[in-house]
């Protein structure tokens, strides 16, 4: 029976000594616990603080963005029904150049008069397509050049001054622009 | 906290394994007095160990869903996920900025080609006119087998739009 008592006492000592040790231990990181549970608290503190600094940056931006969207899309839209319209102004001026050609030739057939109109709008697409500058410039330029060349030739033929009948002008424009063709 | 009473039911179990085996151990030497006190003793120990595990399981498990929930609606948890919905809204709309720039220009082009095709379309037909009447007047000098041969041909590349074609066929109207 000593025995067992003696052994039940030894647990019991053995469980006071390791209880005391843990207490000490605790007491021991009392601070550095505090200390971190602190910090702990600091740095949540900083990365609300931060996250919510950033979420309002963010929808700062979100909302400048969809102000600054509207008005360039509103732009754009403009701007494109702008350039249609001037197509169209375009079309409808190469389809005078055509009536003009035409009043100006009594005889000049149809086909002749055709692909003078075929090759302006060629070169009006061109020019549409072509990205924004030295190539776009360089066939608007061509453009314009044809079209003097097609008004030169109607007052030539206005003041009687072709000889067969035949606006030479335009027509040596496309042979040039189909031999440039060729060439390249 | 949970470990502690983890360890306690751990060395519950034990002890009554141990007392199974005491039991065992007395009843192999006769002293079955001993062993039927023991064994209905180690098994409701046992039982109530066991019992006490499996409810320190739930527990645990609700404890864990408990804390997890506190970390989702926690405020620098819901700060992330506000920042991470307000980027993604961010990259969102540009995407849909662009989808609606790409949808005016090709709007535009759409038009204009629409506007190109009529222009063309009215072109050709006075081209058809024209040429058909030409082939008209030359009918009677040309075969009949000819004939019908360009007019067929006119017709068809009238049909196709295709303008070179039809000047082409001029050009044999002309040339006969």
């Amino acid at each position: 029976m000593s025995l067992i008592s003696r052994w039940l006492d030894e647990t019991v000592e053995f469980w006071h000594r390791r209880r005391d040790r843990n207490l000490r231990w605790e007491l021991n990181r009392q601070n550095d616990v505090r200390e971190l549970r602190y910090a702990k608290a600091m740095a949540e503190q900083a990365l609300v603080s931060q996250l919510k600094k950033q979420a309002q940056q963010l929808a700062h931006e979100l909302a400048v963005s969809k102000t600054k969207n509207v008005n360039e899309l509103a732009m754009v839209k403009v701007q494109c029904r702008q350039e249609l319209k001037d197509y169209q102004q375009y079309l409808q001026s190469l389809d005078r150049l055509k009536d003009s050609l035409r009043d100006s030739y009594a005889h000049l057939p149809e086909a002749v008069a055709f692909t003078i109109h075929h090759h302006a709008k060629q070169l009006l697409n061109r020019m549409w397509e072509a990205e924004e500058g030295p190539e776009k410039m360089k066939v608007e330029m061509q453009l314009l050049q044809f079209m003097a060349a097609v008004h030169e030739d109607s007052r030539a033929a206005l003041q009687d001054e072709s000889k067969d009948g035949l606006p030479q002008n335009a027509l040596a424009f496309i042979d040039a622009d189909a031999e440039l063709k060729v060439i390249r | 906290m949970f470990a502690r009473i983890f360890q306690i039911l751990l060395l519950l179990c034990a002890l009554a394994m141990l007392l199974f085996l005491a039991g065992f151990v007395f009843a192999q030497t006769g002293m079955v007095f001993l062993a039927v006190l023991l064994f209905p003793l180690a098994s409701k120990i046992l039982l109530v160990s066991l019992s006490a595990l499996g409810l320190l399981a739930v527990l645990a498990v609700l404890w864990a869903c408990w804390s997890e929930m506190r970390r989702y609606f926690g405020r620098d948890a819901r700060g992330l996920r506000h920042v991470w919905s307000l980027y993604h809204k961010q990259r969102a709309f540009s995407r849909r900025q662009l989808s609606e720039w790409r949808q005016i220009h090709y709007k535009n082009h759409f038009k204009r080609q629409r506007l190109l095709v009529a222009n063309n379309r009215k072109h050709l037909q006075t081209l058809f006119d024209e040429i058909d009447k030409e082939l008209s007047a030359k009918k009677h000098q040309l075969p009949r087998a000819h004939y019908k041969a360009l007019h067929k041909a006119l017709r068809r590349s009238h049909q196709r739009g295709d303008a070179q074609s039809l000047l082409s066929v001029r050009g044999e109207i002309v040339c006969r």
